[in-house]
Parts: structure tokens; sequence; C-alpha cells
């Protein structure tokens, strides 16, 4: 196993480095294939990111339950030095049909040999024994290591009048209206989400935050006006998530998949996964009344691709084990559109989802339990959700300020319908259980019935600022408004959890090349106070990384 | 430069503009409204026809997307630099003659004049059709047009607005068009930046011959369909946009491809002057093709004709490769033809209380073609850029091709060539084929790219 895997990573890796080596010398090419029939391209980006820690450790959030994570970078130490490569390959015969591949690799100097632990603990409160990371967090943090992205097929058929569009590999394909995550919108779940390349490549972009799943899809084109969509997905794949023991996790052990111990005592076994068979059916229509906006309904049955209860405790005749559970068979029903109102480009979704996964808690045994229904181990507390989200983009004209502007906004609404299964393990009021989440809820980290965030990505740019030099000032602000989502990874910000990043970047061109570099300054947090009773704070949301003020540099590049 | 145009210049210089609109008002007009005979200089030729559809100079294939010099033999009749410019002042718009002074290494050679455009008989016939149809007019003050089809909409233009719906609706890029460029700027320091390679495909169902005026009026007269590609840069590769124009007057609606999500999605109303981001901050979004937007913040004032130097039968400008072209400081001068021709002077003024960074436009726009030049001004009254579209006919299709242009920025010193197609050697087809309804369509746009 251990061999094989770094067997797996050492071909990986070496293929993004060809790729990248060998694009070199002729730089980024299209291919002269002698046709004008025949397109291929590769190109190659690079990217150089660090990150430090300009904080203190916040005496509340340090515990055994995170002070491996809190101790990776103390105030002004290195969280990351990391390398990037992302290469893409494409193949293109006279639009008709075509191939893509495309690889990472990366490489993160910084990374620690050793878990750092605080040895004043007691050692059997350790997540992780003997200090050692996990095969996971090795291989994905720290590297050398590379890996395949997507790997597909495609082929523009034409039936009669009418065209269809089939792609067949591992690709990633998340046609909804969000803009800045995708937890409300129809597509949650189409594909499963690189959780890590967001935290450790700032910088990256969507073609290598998604991770690409096996799968059909199709998008047939009967008339201008009508579309006919189709996804079969052929594997599970999961979303990857910040691993414990680092600086990018609060915890060492909760929501972190890989941490052998989710707590003193408690080890991670195997995650209990989806299976493949994911389905989804849209229709997309564009009447020529609606003058160029769009509307389209789709339906879907999929499996969660985020760990819906990732801290289950089962306990085995006595002991305990820890699994992250992938829900099954979620059905949605959802509704977008896509349109103009005056300057602005509006995207807007409603869906339905039933048998979703909420917010679990609690352990549960391998006894029978009065009032709960179906295998618990798959399950947990399931519901019928409403989903909403609206997005917005407007370009700012040249004014005193700046020369050029870009706002980005996008508000993220959910609301509990009703719980279905397994009431007593929803962590919220509307479990029933007597005691839970009476009051606080947002503190205590219970799900409530209405949730709403909002998030706004501002940039203003100085085009020209210097000779060949453009400077621009991205600025990102989320808030929880309203509530704490009752479904597990509903994309919606908890009530007063908020989070900023400030960046100056600057842009030099030259020939074919652009240079990016960019200081970012990141600050969050969240609700935080004493619970009735209680002697020490309690954090919801961010709060729990309200003492991980961070600077981040990148420097990328393309050729 | 001999005494009559020497004393010409002065006399156009003491009387301002208005002078040289003075045009006999029964003058013979072609279909298009230009003037057909020459003029008393014997300077600018009286029109004969064009280029007939049979040119065929050495080394032209036909459909091989390249067209050969057919004037490569002509000799530049004299050459204006800033020491002789004052000479030719009345001929040259301020975006030259500034840039004539700034730089001693730029000049203007000049051409004898050749009015080389020609039409097809069913653009023509159509024309006349326009010109004696009194529903073929203007709508929603100008915001859009109904009833004009296939032609010049406005020989006799009455205002400024009308002479400018004559450059949106020039046959200069045909009924279709595949074509391939590459977007530069040279910075103020000579540093030379490739922002984009674009695989462009463009359509106007206004030039579709074989759909009725009221065909294309049902559909709301979607007269302008641009699909870009980009294969370049390697940042970029996959990216595109989509833009459709109508004639109804809606807002123009554009949308963008995301790599890596694959959709589709309506961009944001980016217009009037937000910089185009590959333009170096030079090109405006409403300065596409000298203008690409919509009239409603300018007052437009139709000035009259006059007689002007301006780039013309610039095929070899066309075939110039980037290394050859890009100057440190501005385009290399040597590839350019100029010429003197007959261009209509419409001025647009900032409205009181609109917002704009240009306060003033002056647009220069050839008598045969929809191409030519423009100089822009700022709130302060300076100079702020020179805009050139040269016209270069495709001659065996008889499309009076306008279809690149470059821009000086001279606050920033920065200029910018919006498409180069020398490089790639892609070449550029018109008329070619005709794509199908749906390739204009968010879906047909996304089957265009995989990434």
């Amino acid at each position: 196993m251990e061999e094989s895997q770094s067997v797996r990573r050492g071909a990986g890796a070496a293929l993004a480095v060809a790729l990248a080596v060998g694009s070199a010398p002729t730089l980024a090419f299209t291919i002269d294939s002698g046709s004008s029939d025949v397109t291929m391209s590769l190109d190659t980006t690079v990217r150089y990111n660090a990150i430090q820690r300009l904080e203190r450790r916040e005496k509340g959030l340090y515990s055994a339950a995170n002070d491996e994570s809190q101790r990776f970078a103390d105030k002004g130490d290195l969280a990351l030095s990391r390398l990037d490569i992302f290469s893409e390959f494409d193949l293109n015969v006279r639009n008709l049909v075509g191939a893509r591949i495309s690889a990472a690799a990366w490489y993160d100097t910084n990374f620690p040999n050793k878990v750092n632990r605080d040895k004043s603990l007691p050692a059997a409160q350790a997540n992780f024994p003997g200090g050692r990371w996990p095969d996971q967090t090795e291989r994905y943090y720290e590297g050398p290591s590379g890996e395949f992205m997507d790997v597909f097929g495609w082929a523009n058929i034409n039936i009669g009048s009418t065209t269809l569009n089939v792609k067949a590999g591992r690709f990633v394909w998340l046609p909804g209206e969000f803009l800045i995550s995708n937890g409300s919108s129809f597509t949650y779940g189409m594909a499963p989400n690189d959780g890590l390349k967001t935290s450790l490549s700032p910088g990256a972009s969507a073609k290598e935050t998604g991770l690409p799943i096996g799968q059909l899809g199709l998008i047939w084109q009967l008339t201008p006006e009508l579309t006919l969509m189709g996804q079969y997905v052929a594997e599970f794949r999961a979303s990857r998530l910040d691993e414990g023991g680092t600086f990018f996790s609060a915890a060492d052990g909760g929501n972190a998949l890989h941490a052998p111990f989710l707590a003193a005592g408690v080890p991670r076994r195997d995650a209990r996964e989806g299976d493949r068979g994911d389905v989804g059916v849209g229709i997309k229509w564009m009447p020529d009344m609606l003058k160029g906006d769009a509307v389209s309904f789709w339906y879907r049955k999929f499996d969660d691709k985020n760990p819906s209860w990732a801290n289950q405790v089962f306990i085995n005749g006595g002991v305990p084990e820890a699994h992250a559970v992938y829900a099954k068979d979620i059905e949605l029903y959802g509704l977008t559109y896509n349109g103009g109102w005056g300057a602005w480009s509006i995207g807007a979704e409603v869906n339905y989802r039933k048998n979703m996964p909420l917010a679990s808690t609690g352990q549960y045994s391998n006894l029978p339990i009065p009032g709960m229904s179906r295998d618990l181990s798959l399950y947990g507390a399931r519901g019928n959700t409403w989903h909403a989200l609206l997005s917005a983009v407007s370009t700012l004209n040249h004014n005193m300020l700046f020369d050029s502007g870009s706002l980005v906004m996008q508000l993220d609404y959910m609301r509990l319908d009703k719980v279905t299964d397994n009431k007593a393990l929803f962590n919220g009021d509307m479990s029933d259980v007597a005691g839970r989440c009476e009051n606080n809820e947002v503190l205590r980290g219970c799900g409530t019935r209405d949730a709403l965030s909002a998030a706004v990505n501002f940039t203003p740019t100085w085009q020209q600022a210097l000779p060949s030099v453009d400077i621009s000032m991205p600025m990102l602000f989320m808030y929880g408004l309203k509530g704490n989502p009752a479904a597990a990874n509903a994309g919606v910000l908890p009530k007063e959890s908020w989070q900023f990043r400030i960046g100056a970047r600057l842009e030099y061109l030259s020939g074919a090349y652009k240079h990016q570099f960019e200081l970012t300054y990141g600050t969050r947090d969240g609700k935080k106070g004493k619970l009735p009773g209680a002697a020490v704070n309690s954090y919801s949301g961010l709060a729990n990384f309200r003492d991980r003020d961070y600077i981040n540099f990148t420097y990328s590049t393309a050729f | 430069m001999n005494v009559r145009n020497l004393k010409a210049a002065a006399l156009v210089a003491a009387l301002g503009l208005a002078a040289s609109v003075a045009v006999a008002a029964d003058e013979e007009r072609l279909p298009w409204g230009a003037i057909k005979a020459g003029n008393k200089e014997g300077t600018i030729p009286a029109y004969t026809g064009g280029l007939p559809d049979t040119t065929s100079p050495p080394g032209f294939k036909k459909d091989s997307g390249f067209w050969p010099d057919p004037f490569a033999d002509d000799k530049p009749l004299y050459k204006i630099t800033g020491a002789n410019v004052d000479q030719y002042a009345d001929k040259l718009s301020e975006g030259t003659k500034a840039l004539l002074k700034r730089f001693p290494t730029y000049s203007v050679s000049v051409y004898p004049t050749r009015r080389s455009v020609a039409y097809p008989d069913w653009v023509i016939e159509n024309m006349k059709k326009n010109a004696a149809n009194p529903n073929c007019k203007m709508i929603k003050d100008g915001l859009g047009v109904e009833g004009c089809f296939g032609g010049t909409p406005f020989p006799n233009p009455k205002n400024g607005k009308e002479a400018i719906w004559n450059m949106l609706l020039a046959y200069n890029k045909g009924y279709s068009s595949w074509t391939y460029g590459d977007g530069w700027y040279v910075d103020s320091k000579g540093n030379k930046a490739m922002t984009a390679q674009v695989n462009n495909r463009f359509q106007s169902e206004y030039y579709n011959p074989n759909i009725t005026a009221e065909q294309f009026y049902a559909d709301g007269g979607f007269y302008y369909g641009q699909s870009n590609v980009y294969s370049g840069p390697a940042r970029s590769v996959g990216e595109g946009n989509l833009l459709k124009k109508y004639l109804d007057g809606r807002p123009d609606r554009q949308w963008s491809y995301s790599p890596g999500q694959r959709r589709v999605r309506q961009s944001p109303d980016t217009a009037y002057d937000f910089p185009v981001a590959t333009s170096g901050g030079v090109m405006l979004y409403d300065e596409i093709y000298l203008f690409g937007g919509q009239m409603d913040r300018f007052d437009w004032k139709l000035v009259g004709m006059q007689e002007m130097i301006i780039p013309y039968n610039a095929w070899r400008w066309t075939d110039t490769p980037s290394k050859e072209m890009l100057m440190d400081q501005h385009p290399n001068p040597d590839v350019m033809r100029w010429e003197l021709h007959r261009v209509w002077v419409v001025e647009a003024t900032l409205k009181e209380g609109a917002r704009h960074v240009r306060h003033k436009r002056r647009y220069y726009i050839d008598e045969d073609s929809g191409g030519g030049v423009m100089d822009g001004w700022d709130a302060a009254g300076k100079l702020s850029v020179a805009i050139y579209s040269p016209i270069n006919p495709i001659y065996d299709k008889k499309i009076a091709r306008s279809a690149s242009s470059w821009y000086y920025d001279f606050n920033t010193g920065v200029y910018y060539h919006s498409s180069l197609g020398a490089d790639r050697k892609k070449g550029e087809y018109y008329n070619f084929d005709k794509v199908d309804a749906s390739f204009y369509t968010p879906e047909g746009f996304a089957r265009r790219t995989a990434r």
C-alpha cells in the first residue's frame, strides 16, 4: 500500500514536471500539426505561495483538541512555502471531437516532518500518535507529489438539426449560478471540491480547485431555445477538506478526516462513502421573449461528496470509533435563472432537496434505539430542505478613485422544511431532544430553521499604474446574517461569522507572459461567548480561526 | 508641398472646419452617399467602380485567407513628418499631427488615392432601397434602427447618429467571417505584451442575402453576433465570450465561458468607458472598431465632409508580423499606406450631466466605407486618444474590410493593436460559410471550448 502509493505519487509528479519542462523551451504552444483541422495546445501554470501567521494563539482556542493545529505555525512562522505546477493539454479536431488531460504537481518545502504536539498534554490525548503525519496529509500538503486532473474525451455530434455534446471521463461540470461557493446551488455535489487546493494554493483557478470525477455528461441542444442536459457519475470521489494538525484546520481531529484519532480514545476508521451512480437531468429554456435570459430546471439524485456527518462516533460493543459518513440518495429539484438586470448580470437559484443530510450529533451504538429508523451508520439525521442563492456581477467604470472595478456578490439562504429521519440525531432545536439547542443556537453550533449569509468581492483596478503594470486591490468580505445552516455543508456562514481578505495585486506583462504578484491579508472571526453556566468561552463558525490572521504572498505565471 | 495646397491649408485654418464642408448639394452621389466626382485638385479621383472581384495580384489565391496588395508597385507621393506636418495640418487628424510632433521617428507616407472599395450588386440595390424607403429610420432616439436592410442604411445622413449607424452597419466584415488575430500593446518604455490570441467568428443577419428585411426584423434585427475563443496566451486558453447586438434597441448581451466549471454566464453590461482588459487601458468598450456602443451619453453632430489623409489600402500593414510592426513608441510607419480621401466628420460631445472619460470625440469616416479615424479629448480638453481603422478591401468578395484597429493613448504613451493576424498566419475568411442559429447561443459557444 505504502509502496504503490509512492509509485503513483512519483508518476503523477513526473508527468506534471515533464509536461512543464517539455513545454518550457517552446513555451505555451499550439502544436502545428500540419493540418488546420487539428489543434493541440499545452499550457502550464506555475504558482508559488507563502503564508505567514500574524497572530498569537488565543488561550480559549488552545486545548488537546487543537494543540497540533495551533502549534503548526506560531505568530511570525511560515505556515506554507509551496510551489504548484498545473499543466493542461488539449486536442481538438475541427471542433467535432477532442480530448483533454490536465495534471497537477506540488511541493511545500516548509512542511514539518513531525506533528508538533504539546508534550505537556497527556500523550493519551494525542490525535497523532508518534507525531507521524497521515499519508494523506503528507502527500497533499508536503509532496513532492502530483496527480492527473481532467482526463476526458468529447464530441459534438449533429443529429438532424440538433447538436449533442458528449463528454466522457474525469472532469468537473458545475453549470449553476453561484459565483463564490456552490453549497446553495443545484450543482452541490455534482463534483467533489478540492478544499486543500483552495487553502494551500491561493490563486488556484476553478480548473484546479474542482476535483474531476468520472462521468458521462450530455448537453443536447434541440433548438436554439431548448437544451436538454444529463449527467451520469460512474465513480465516487470525496471532496478534500483541511487536514487536522495543520494551520488550515481549526481542530486536530474533528472534521479532519485523516487524523488517526478524532479525540482521545476514539480512533478514526474508514469513511462510509457514497457510491457511483449519481444521475442528473436538466432542461434549459432561452425563449426569445426573455431576450437572452435563460431558465432551467434540474432533477438530480446523488450521494454527498462532502462528509455530511464528519464526526460520527459509533460505539461498537462499548469500543468507540469514528467515521465520516457521506449521505446517500439525496434528491434535488432545482430551478435556475440567468440574465441581466440593468448593468448587472444576475443569477438566481432555488432548489428543494429531499433526504438531505442534516447536522448530526452524538454517538450511536449497534443496539437498537427507540424511535430511530433505517441504518444509522449511513444516515444520521435527514430532512427536506430549501436552498436559494442570488448572485450578481457588475462593473464600475472610471471614476476619481480607480480606472475600473468589478463587484461580485452572492447571497445564500437555506431553510429546513422538516426533519424526516433520525430526528434525535439532528443537532438542532427541531430534534425535540430535551435540552438540546434550547438557547444560544448559533454559539452552540446548532442548526436553525433559517440561515442566510452574504459575500461580496470588490476589485478596483489601476491600469498601467506603471508601464505594463496593472495594480488592483481585490477584497472579499463574507458575513453570516442569520442562523446556522441545518444542513452540514449548505454553504451558508453562521450568524456573525465573517471573513475579510484584502490584497495588493501587481500584474506585469511582457510578451506572452504575465507575472502576477499578490500580497493578501486575511482575517476571520465569529460569535464568541460563554454559554449559561460555562466557565470558558465557546466559539462558533469562523471564531475558531480568530487568532489565525495571516499574510499570503503569491507569485504566478503561465507559459 | 505646392503653393496651392499651402494656400488651401491657410484658408481652412482661418475659416475653421466648417469651411471644408462646403460640398455642392447637387453633387452626384454614389448609392452609399459618397461623392462620385474627384476633387478639383485631382488628388482624389472620381469613383470608377472600385476594385473588380476579378482582381488577382501576384500571389493571390482564392480562399487562402490572404490578400496581396494589388497596388504594391505604387510609390509614395510625399512623406509627412514632424518637420513638415504644419503644411498638411488641414488634412490630418489631431491625433496624427500630435503623433508626428511627438515622435521624430514617426511619419505618414502618402500614396496616390485609389478608390478601391466596391460592393456586390445586391448590397448596392439594398442601399438604393434604403435611401428610397421612408420606413428605414432610427428608432428610440437612435438606440436602434428599423426598416433598413442589407446595405448602408442612411446614404444621405441627416445627422450625426445616422452617420454613425452607417458606420455600424457598413459592409466591412461581410455576412460572416472567421478571423484569427492577436492583441498587442506596447507601453511607453517600449515593452511589448501580447494579451490575447483570439479566434473570432462574426456574423450579421443584416447582410444575410437569403432572408428578407421582414424576416430580419421579426427576429429583433440580430445584426451583430460575435464569438471569441482564446487560444493564447497560456493563461487565457479556453476562455471565451459571446456578444449579440440587435437593432430593436434592446441592450447588448454578452456571455462568458468559465473554464473549469464549464458553464456560460451572462456578463455584466460592460459598456461606455470601461477599458478592455487586454488593451493596456487604451481601448474602451465603446471604442471597439472606432465606435461600438450606445450613443445616448453624447450629442452627435454631423459636421459635414472634408478631405483627410487616412490609412487606406493598407494590405501590407495587415500582413506585417508583430516583430516588424511594433516599434518601441509607435507602430512602424513604413508598413502603413496613407491616402487622401473624403470623410464624413461627426462630432460627439458629452451631454451635460453624463459621465464618460472622453468629453469630445471626432470621427472621420471614409465616404466609401465604414473605416476611418477618431480623435478623443478628455474633460480638460486635452487630446487623449487617436484611433485608426484602416481600410483594406477584400477585393474578390467586394467587402470594404476595416476589421482591425490601432489606438494611441496620449496620457500613458501606450499604444494597442486590437488584432494582428500575420504572426499566426491563419488568415481571414469572409462569407465562407454560414453557421446555424444555435452557434450564437451559450450552448453553441460552450461546445467550442472544452477547458
